[in-house]
């Protein structure tokens, strides 16, 4: 599902993110991604994201080699992969609702199609009640569970996450991850990065430890 | 059209969140471009004036004192059968005279010493239509000035030429001038886009963060340039009207040749829409300039 080969990263010429990553994340799997700040986690989400490209190697995802994608092809990419922020990236000026329409309006759903899977999406993260309210009426447990919404309301295949709790207190995290833990079952693969390691010991799942951008932990 | 409605939505939110700047780009933009119009409008008005003054173009073609009658019959013959002439007619001697009193009616005094009757006799020809233009005028004349009996000829050519020079500067100061305004219509609304672009930089990255393309996000920008410009092209053609009208009633007290001959015409509608057209493609060019430059 996921696969990395000798993958290298690096910014300007003696700071090196990422070095010779090889990594393969199963169809349906939970990973957790840990390590200290610095580690190269983020970059290795940017990566898989396309965010960023690799200096050498291959990433492989859904069988499209992702480190030769044109620009061009980085949308259709994007549509196909949920991405949860840590600072949740929602539209401001928008509802709840139309945040999380906005993903189906850029994949060209009808109106009806829309409304039925938002509604849905929404009823599952528990803020049906509050589609119509701006953004920043909301808590930040309510608008990362926005952000969750608009990155699966596509049902996408991989779901990844850079701190999805990093602004969250210990409730809101819980919840968080719960909604995840649910996201998962329903076989979607999953990689969340997080330094967090009380809720890595939590929720027991494959753990990838990063170390000054090295596999330390769980490579393979 | 589902993407349409979007766009749309979009477009009018950037135009709403913006007010102010939208405002004043536009009056500036309906300003800009009323000036051009004038120009239009002077030229299209000018360019029908030659159109008419053209088609009253005569030659005519003085013939020698004592031709004889055979001569003329011949003459008048072979202009008739000759190319580019529709029309030929013979003015007589007397005839001549008869119509320079009536042209002088009221001015006896004028007439008296005229002793014999000093007017000579000639054709006048009308001319068709394909020959009406200062370059075949010109040429016909010389073919007709080596036929026998022809003393003289005399045509309106200088007139034409003269408005047909007024006519060519308006059209490079028109087109000079056009270039110019359009221009700084181009530059105002590239900035106020690039004003929007700039307040909406946030939501641009998160939209290309979930898979928007390139197009997608940049689609609404455009649409808002091309109302601005065809809003402001609306607005410049009311005020264009006004403009007209208020000349229209000042040419009609002034009287006169101008008053009188001058038939002011407002722009045909196939000119407006072009006008329009041309509003729109500025503001496209102007959003373009800016989408490309920021996105």
């Amino acid at each position: 599902m996921i696969q990395l080969f000798h993958v290298y990263k690096s910014y300007g010429r003696h700071r090196a993110a990422l070095e010779d990553i090889t990594l393969r994340i199963e169809k349906g799997e939970f990973a957790w991604l840990t390590g200290p700040s610095g580690a190269g986690k983020s970059t290795l989400l940017k990566l898989l994201f396309g965010l960023e490209q690799p200096d050498a190697g291959q990433i492989v995802i859904q069988n499209r080699n992702v480190a030769r994608l044109k620009e061009s092809s980085l949308p259709q990419l994007r549509r196909s992969i949920g991405f949860i922020f840590q600072d949740f990236k929602l539209l401001q000026k928008k509802t709840v609702f139309d945040n999380v329409a906005v993903a189906l309006q850029i994949a060209g759903a009808s109106p009806t199609e829309i409304r039925r899977r938002v509604t849905e999406v929404l009823g599952s993260v528990g803020l049906d009640h509050k589609k119509e309210m701006l953004p920043s009426m909301l808590s930040a447990g309510e608008q990362q569970r926005v952000c969750v919404a608009r990155s699966i309301v596509n049902h996408p295949m991989i779901l990844l996450a850079d701190e999805p709790t990093g602004n969250l207190d210990a409730d809101l995290t819980t919840e968080i991850i719960e909604l995840l833990k649910t996201i998962n079952t329903k076989g979607t693969t999953m990689l969340v990065a997080t330094h967090n390691r009380e809720i890595v010991s939590r929720v027991p799942r494959r753990v990838i430890v990063l170390k000054e951008g090295r596999i330390a932990e769980g490579g393979g | 059209m589902r993407q349409l409605r979007y766009f749309l939505k979009e477009t009018l939110l950037n135009l709403r969140g913006n007010k102010s700047t939208t405002l004043i780009s536009m009056a500036t933009i309906a300003f800009t471009m009323m000036l051009f119009g004038v120009f239009l409008l002077l030229y299209f008005n000018l360019d029908a004036l030659v159109g008419s003054l053209q088609q009253e173009i005569k030659v005519i073609l003085y013939l020698r004192d004592g031709l004889a009658e055979k001569e003329r019959v011949d003459l008048e013959g072979k202009l008739r059968q000759g190319p580019g002439v529709s029309n030929v007619l013979y003015v007589s001697k007397a005839m001549a005279l008869v119509n320079f009193r009536r042209s002088l009616e009221g001015q006896d005094i004028l007439l008296k010493g005229l002793g014999d009757n000093p007017l000579p006799a000639s054709f006048e020809l009308t001319l068709e239509k394909a020959y009406q233009s200062s370059e075949a005028v010109q040429r016909l004349a010389q073919q007709f000035k080596g036929l026998n009996g022809v003393d003289d000829i005399q045509y309106g050519r200088e007139w034409v030429d003269n408005v047909n020079t007024v006519l060519e500067t308006v059209r490079v100061g028109s087109a000079v001038i056009g270039l110019i305004l359009g221009l700084a219509a181009v530059v105002i609304i590239a900035g106020t886009i690039g004003l929007t672009v700039w307040s909406r930089l946030e939501d641009i990255e998160v939209l290309q963060l979930i898979g928007a393309t390139r197009a997608y996000i940049q689609m609404p920008f455009l649409m808002e340039g091309a109302l601005m410009g065809l809003i402001g092209g609306v607005f410049a053609v009311v005020l264009l009207r006004g403009v007209f009208e208020l000349a229209k009633s000042r040419l009609a007290d002034v009287g006169g040749f101008l008053g009188g001959q001058m038939n002011l015409m407002f722009l045909p509608m196939p000119w407006l829409l072009l006008f329009l057209a041309v509003g729109v493609g500025l503001g496209c060019t102007g959003s373009l300039l800016s989408i490309r430059r920021l996105l």
